[in-house]
């Protein structure tokens, strides 16, 4: 198995694979970075380079996905309201409007 | 034994080419089968059903079923699979009865009749079948003469909505604020088309076009694609993170590998393409291709279609099987290159300056395989199958089974119109070949469809066909053929 994913961390197209496969990739390489280091050996330019490239993308990604999460929780509350908290909101905005235009003229 | 799969394979090929709207196209080739494989063609109309991919072909095969001479079983099983279908493709199929004249008319009508029935007992799914086909149902019942419900004509032909029904959620939607309209399409699960066309310009909010893709389903995310690179889908985060999410739901999805290679060529942004091409390559490794393959290009002259048809099997090959695949061009000498894993662009680049020309020798290709000592479990050929240089194929083929003690299934992608050597020889050797005709005019997007079908065991897709078991109508429609069961 190893040889599959590790021509996969060495060659990835991010924008292909979806966030669990980024996690895995991420998994793998950091257990390989690890034995470098409890063989002792130098480890190799590349695998810094990509370790470093699906965290910033694994971090992006969720960081759009709670984005999206957010916006969708606010659409829906939204669309919760009664009359009555429209209402409440309208008079509020109007009022605040009145204020200005007081400022203004 | 070489050809007795023959015709079954033809109809099966058929069923994955795309007649673009054209349902008569499939009618000669079923009325062929309805006599000559009539059992196996009602169990294709099955399986078509869970498995194909081409939409035409799940309306066309059934209607065209509907013949003289055919024993019950299977002309109830073809109207059950036609009952099946959503109500779009339901008027389709009972137009194209009636345009074909098939025969069973007053059954096809009752027909109509017990489908709308059983769609209208269920209230909650009938609401939203409404809301979202109201000019196909209208049409059903014109055609049919069906008496709809009060209720029901209330709303598909006056417009006059009960009150805190979706019908009138969806006519509020323009005058909601985004947020809300965005917040009303998430609660109530309104469809994403008929939320599209209720909103008009108002849909370009991001609130609402985060909405809209949670609504969308696999194929309209997929077919949308182009338009929601307007609408920028990559430029705001929480667009992308909710594309993200849907690429993730529609990769689970059999049912549009097809358009994915469409919204792909459509979009520009190279992002999207790739994370569209990432989609595809999850469905595709759906698809039930094991084992190792060759795939045999031949790169002859005039082959110009045989070579970029053989990129695009081998790319779903490479796609779908975990085994290994080689892609050979050969004209009299092979042109090895193992593309396993490999996607279609990577496949295209590696071989762009391969040229048609030069005679032709099929064997040369697996000739170079047993030289290497390499095992494969299924052969592709794409050629015009005129062998007319040693190696020839059907002894190279000879010495490969002896070598390996098994016989791989062999499969003749044919571009070109008249038989040639290839076929012959390997007859007269008593050596099986599937045979897909390739047109002239080919559609690249719908070979995938005809590459799934390939099987390392040459039985195993007519086993896996005859496996699927007939519909009934009192299965598909309980409430209307139980009641006729219990009079008889």
């Amino acid at each position: 198995m190893p040889e599959s994913v590790l021509s996969q961390l060495k060659t990835f197209t991010a924008d292909r694979l979806d966030l669990d496969e980024l996690v895995a990739l991420a998994t793998f390489g950091r257990q390989m970075r690890s034995e470098y280091e409890a063989h002792q050996l130098e480890e190799p330019e590349w695998l810094d380079v990509q370790l470093k490239s699906l965290r910033r993308e694994i971090h992006s990604r969720n960081a759009d996905k709670l984005e999206a999460r957010r916006r969708e929780i606010t659409s829906r509350l939204d669309a919760l309201k009664t009359p009555t908290e429209k209402r409440a909101e309208l008079l509020k905005e109007k009022a605040k409007l009145d204020k200005q235009l007081a400022e203004v003229s | 034994m070489a050809e007795t799969g023959l015709s079954k394979n033809k109809l099966i090929a058929e069923l994955t080419r795309s007649a673009h709207g054209k349902l008569n196209e499939y009618t000669p080739i079923v009325t062929q089968a309805v006599t000559q494989q009539g059992e196996f063609l009602a169990h294709l109309v099955a399986w078509n059903h869970l498995k194909g991919q081409i939409r035409d072909s799940k309306i066309a095969l059934p209607v065209a079923s509907l013949v003289d001479g055919q024993p019950e079983e299977f002309i109830d099983n073809a109207l059950a699979h036609l009952a099946k279908l959503g109500p779009r493709e339901f008027l389709r199929g009972y137009r194209f009865t009636m345009e074909s004249k098939t025969r069973h008319r007053s059954r096809q009508k009752r027909l109509v009749h017990d489908y709308l029935a059983h769609k209208e007992a269920n209230a909650a799914a009938w609401d939203r079948i409404m809301l979202q086909h109201r000019h196909t149902l209208k049409e059903l019942g014109a055609l049919s003469h069906y008496n709809f419900t009060e209720r029901t004509r209330e709303i598909l032909f006056y417009r006059r909505y009960p009150t805190g029904s979706l019908f009138e959620k969806v006519a509020q939607l323009k005058d909601m604020s985004p947020t809300e309209a965005a917040g009303t399409i998430m609660q109530y699960k309104l469809p994403f088309l008929i939320c599209l066309g209720a909103l008009g310009k108002k849909a370009q909010d991001p609130d609402l076009v985060l909405a809209l893709i949670n609504r969308m389903s696999p194929t309209e995310l997929v077919t949308n694609t182009k338009m929601l690179e307007r609408l920028g889908v990559n430029k705001n985060p929480a667009l992308r993170g909710a594309f993200q999410e849907a690429l993730g739901k529609a990769a689970s999805s059999k049912a549009n590998v097809l358009k994915t290679s469409v919204a792909v060529d459509a979009v520009e942004d190279e992002e999207i393409k790739e994370k569209l091409r990432g989609l595809q390559d999850k469905q595709l490794a759906q698809g039930g291709v094991e084992g190792s393959w060759l795939v045999l290009a031949d790169k002859s002259g005039s082959m110009s279609q045989a070579i970029e048809a053989a990129r695009h099997v081998a790319a779903t090959l490479a796609k779908m099987v975990k085994g290994k695949v080689w892609l050979t061009f050969f004209d009299t000498a092979p042109q090895t290159i193992d593309v396993t894993g490999a996607p279609l662009d990577v496949i295209q680049k590696a071989t762009r300056y391969i040229q048609a020309g030069g005679g032709t020798s099929i064997g040369c290709g697996l000739a170079r395989m047993l030289d290497e000592r390499q095992e494969i479990d299924g052969i592709a050929i794409i050629s015009d199958a005129q062998e007319n240089e040693p190696p020839y194929f059907h002894d190279a083929y000879k010495r490969y089974t002896e070598m390996y003690g098994k016989e791989v299934p062999v499969y003749l992608y044919h571009c070109g119109s008249k038989d040639g050597t290839l076929q012959r020889l390997m007859k007269n050797a008593s050596q099986d070949l599937q045979v897909f005709d390739l047109p002239a005019n080919l559609d690249y997007y719908s070979l995938p469809n005809l590459v799934a079908t390939m099987r390392t065991n040459r039985y195993s897709l007519v086993d896996e066909i005859m496996a699927v078991p007939l519909a009934t109508l009192a299965s598909v429609l309980p409430n209307a053929y139980r009641k006729e069961v219990t009079n008889a």
